[in-house]
């Protein structure tokens, strides 16, 4: 099965279900196609506080250099630098975004010179479009990762989440995917949820 | 008296017909939903949210009065007429619904007086603490990954599933509530509730 899986790589709960989409596809038959979104764009106007603002304008920066990669490098390149520069922000808690980026290019065999591309607002517009064939299929009003797949007539049918935490791994994972195909595939469905208990746990 | 319970309900109603289900259907109470929302309601809103109390202790007397089966032939009757027939006048709906369910009078009267509000908290808290204070109504407690429940908030649909496609999405339901640690899957509500 395809599956467009957009995410934001500054975004706990989204590393959360990237994770389980990898360890789906150990066990389902899932092509994935990752495409960026932005926290960025997610959050326009939100000024709540300084402190988010400033994570908001922040959270530009590698989604920036991510659709540069891919400009440069194709779609394949998604995957591997996002898991490179996830790494590092979820498991190392590293806040610092230029060191994120660069370690994140060097791992990926992605020349440095890519890192200057997180200040370079040229790629908004595409980065912009990326995010919008997103909330083209899930709607506005949710966040990061939407993930897409085809209904049963073949048309796109997209959502904000699953939202889980621990990852799910092994054939808990399978049966998560099985159980969001099902439900996604029922025209009319937009909600299941329950209070978040708990914080995201990333590894 | 939720638009949207009532779409869900309907879709479970559905499942029982073609899964091995059977469902307890329990009330719970807009009013209380909102009472601690930070802003508080629009004034035409706040009046209509009163009138949720008369419906949720009617169920709850039916049910002292007559078992779990009059409750829900009271419930079904009263969401029937206030969200496909569109009927607003709520005191009239319980009055008629209470008639047609063959239930005594006393049912519409027990719904003007606070005899069964106890009653009323105590079966919307038992679905709150399944399923969360941030969410909405209808809850669905079902058996989790360890067998004891778990609460989800939902499925939410916009229209009726019927047939095989209410069969696969009560499938799904069971295996997201299965999945440790599963919150939210969500889109944007674009498409307005069709009851019937």
């Amino acid at each position: 099965m395809k599956v467009t899986f957009w995410f934001d790589p500054m975004c706990p709960w989204a590393w959360i279900t990237s994770r389980w989409v990898l360890e789906v596809q150990k066990v389902r038959d899932v092509d994935v196609n990752w495409q960026v979104m932005s926290l960025g764009v997610l959050n326009e106007g939100n000024d709540s506080s300084p402190k988010f603002a400033d994570m908001i304008k922040r959270a530009w920066r590698p989604v920036r250099v991510l659709h540069a990669a891919q400009q440069l490098k194709g779609d394949e390149i998604l995957l591997p630098l996002y898991t490179a520069m996830g790494n590092r922000f979820h498991l190392e808690k590293q806040k610092d975004v230029d060191v994120v980026i660069a370690e994140a290019l060097a791992e990926v065999g992605l020349d440095a010179s890519l890192a200057q591309a997180a200040d370079n607002t040229d790629f908004d517009d595409s980065v912009r479009a990326s995010h919008a064939a997103a909330i083209a299929l899930s709607g506005s009003g949710v966040g990061t990762p939407v993930i897409a797949i085809d209904d049963l007539e073949g048309n796109p049918v997209g959502f904000f989440g699953p939202i889980v935490t621990p990852i799910p791994r092994g054939e808990v994972a399978g049966r998560l995917w099985d159980g969001f195909v099902l439900v996604a595939q029922v025209p009319g469905v937009v909600e299941i949820k329950r209070t978040r208990l708990s914080g995201p746990e990333v590894n | 008296m939720s638009p949207w319970a009532w779409t869900t309900a309907r879709w479970l109603e559905e499942v029982q017909t073609i899964r091995n289900i059977k469902v307890n259907w329990r009330v719970m109470c807009l009013a209380i939903l909102h009472e601690n929302d930070e802003t508080p309601p629009p004034a035409q809103f706040q009046e209509w949210l009163k009138g949720t109390w008369l419906v949720a202790r009617a169920v709850e007397a039916a049910r002292a009065d007559s078992g779990d089966e009059a409750a829900r032939a009271l419930l079904f009757a009263i969401g029937r007429m206030s969200n496909v027939d569109r009927n607003r006048d709520l005191p009239a709906v319980i009055e008629a619904a209470v008639s047609e369910c063959g239930l005594p009078a006393s049912i519409t009267d027990a719904a003007t007086t606070t005899e069964f509000d106890a009653v009323v908290r105590a079966s919307h808290d038992a679905a709150v603490a399944l399923g969360g204070k941030d969410v909405g109504t209808p809850i669905l407690g079902i058996p989790g990954p360890d067998g004891t429940a778990v609460g989800l908030f939902g499925p939410v649909v916009s229209q009726t599933p019927r047939g095989d496609a209410a069969g696969r999405l009560w499938d799904g339901v069971v295996l997201i509530a299965q999945t440790p640690g599963f919150y939210e899957l969500k889109k944007e509500r674009t498409e307005k509730v069709w009851c019937d």
